[in-house]
């Protein structure tokens, strides 16, 4: 197919003008003021912009979520004092585990077919996607964990951290492994779900709360960054 | 030798006040050519649309990868920002008397002014009756000369549907130049 077909001259009848040199002016000056502003730089940061633009992309349904069960995760470790570490520890990290699972679903993979035309590539998207939710999971954790240790003075916020931030790290991993490697969020969302409650059904004092090394060593995070380098790289090649 | 576009893109990325002069004086002429005939011959809305286009190149210029080519990524901007004014105006899509207007070269022979004004109306109808995918497609494939692949890049489609969008509007377009010919020598 060549443009210079029949339909080449024909089209050629209708002339489209130049830009006029009072646009060219305008749009000089307009890009000159721009990158003068002192705040350029950090807008065109890229890390940034990916992070802002993502905040849309991701289901509203996921930051709801999150916002919901920590919630009521906090209401009910104040309300039942006693077993206070051991509901925010159960609900933190699963809530997470499904809120990364649902990042990937056929709706966001059409997304991706068409982002892939675009001059970032798709895993830095599902990197940026992954950092965003991850954050926000953190964050709610952190403040429903404050709040629990404001009502309840007994309970360090470090100790809460302890307990549900690494398990959260790799169940995360986890869910949004096996999403991206079956397609299926749901699946993804309740293995994790299912090993975290299965874990603590098999603890034999369930008023206690002790993680085992596997859980909150050095070995737990590195598990978890490997799962998201694979990922990435599943991520990458399209699967 | 002067700088390449893609060289030109990175010098922006830096901070370079200079290259963005160059990309806007370089592209800024087809740029308008491309929109004009996007908005239907408005000249004025087709003009800022080219503003914002180049605002939106710099503020997303951290978004380019060199050595990727650049002209594919601007049409790509460009044909956002086309489509962004469409959704956001809700406009009306008819095509605007200002495209019948010629330059001042050819207005001398007023006869063939009005035989060329006449054919410029029949272009621009038969585009404007082709739905926006179809009309971007050709307008990019015979106005603006970009290949099968820069076309597929601007519009981030596979090449095949490139081909099965300019194979269909082709065919729309012969047939309604095709209708209006003849509608002009029964009505003429």
């Amino acid at each position: 197919m060549s443009p210079q077909d029949d339909l080449f001259e024909t089209l050629r009848e209708w002339q489209a003008p130049p830009a006029s040199e009072a646009a060219k002016e305008r749009i000089l000056a307009t890009v000159e003021e721009e990158m003068t502003q002192p705040g350029f730089a950090l807008r065109n940061w890229l890390p940034l912009q990916l992070l802002v633009a993502q905040v849309r992309v991701v289901q509203s349904e996921i930051w709801l979520a999150s916002l919901f069960v920590m919630a009521l995760g906090a209401w009910l470790a104040i309300s039942y004092r006693e077993g206070a570490s051991l509901v925010l520890t159960l609900t933190a990290p699963i809530i997470a585990a499904w809120g990364m699972a649902l990042l990937y679903n056929e709706d966001i993979e059409q997304m991706m077919e068409l982002e892939r035309a675009t001059p970032v590539p798709s895993s830095l998207l599902l990197l940026a996607r992954m950092t965003l939710v991850f954050s926000f999971n953190v964050g709610v954790g952190t403040a429903a964990s404050s709040v629990t240790q404001a009502f309840l003075p007994g309970l360090g916020v470090g100790e809460l951290l302890a307990l549900w931030l690494t398990p959260m790290a790799l169940l995360s991993a986890g869910a949004f492994f096996l999403s991206v490697l079956t397609r299926n969020s749901v699946l993804g969302g309740t293995a994790s779900m299912c090993i975290w409650i299965a874990y603590h059904l098999f603890q034999q004092d369930m008023a206690v709360i002790t993680l085992d090394p596997l859980w909150i060593t050095l070995a737990a995070i590195l598990a978890a960054a490997a799962l998201i380098a694979i990922e990435v790289r599943l991520a990458w090649e399209g699967i | 030798m002067a700088a390449t576009d893609e060289q030109l893109a990175l010098n922006v990325q830096q901070g370079d006040k200079y290259a963005m002069q160059q990309l806007v004086l370089r592209h800024a002429d087809r740029l308008t050519g491309y929109l004009y005939r996007m908005v239907h011959g408005d000249r004025a809305l087709a003009e800022d649309l080219l503003q914002e286009t180049f605002l939106r190149v710099l503020r997303g210029i951290e978004g380019y990868t060199y050595p990727r080519p650049f002209k594919p990524w601007l049409y790509a901007i460009a044909t956002n920002a086309a489509r962004a004014h469409f959704r956001r105006a809700d406009t009306r899509r008819t095509a605007s008397h200002e495209s019948f207007e010629l330059h001042p070269s050819q207005t001398a022979n007023p006869e063939y002014q009005l035989e060329r004004s006449q054919r410029a109306r029949r272009v621009t109808q038969a585009l404007a009756s082709l739905p926006d995918h179809q009309r971007e497609a050709i307008i990019l494939f015979y106005y603006e000369e970009l290949t099968i692949a820069e076309i597929a890049a601007v519009l981030a489609i596979p090449e095949g549907t490139v081909k099965s969008r300019l194979s269909i509007a082709r065919r729309r377009l012969r047939s309604a130049l095709e209708l209006e010919e003849s509608t002009h020598v029964t009505t003429g």
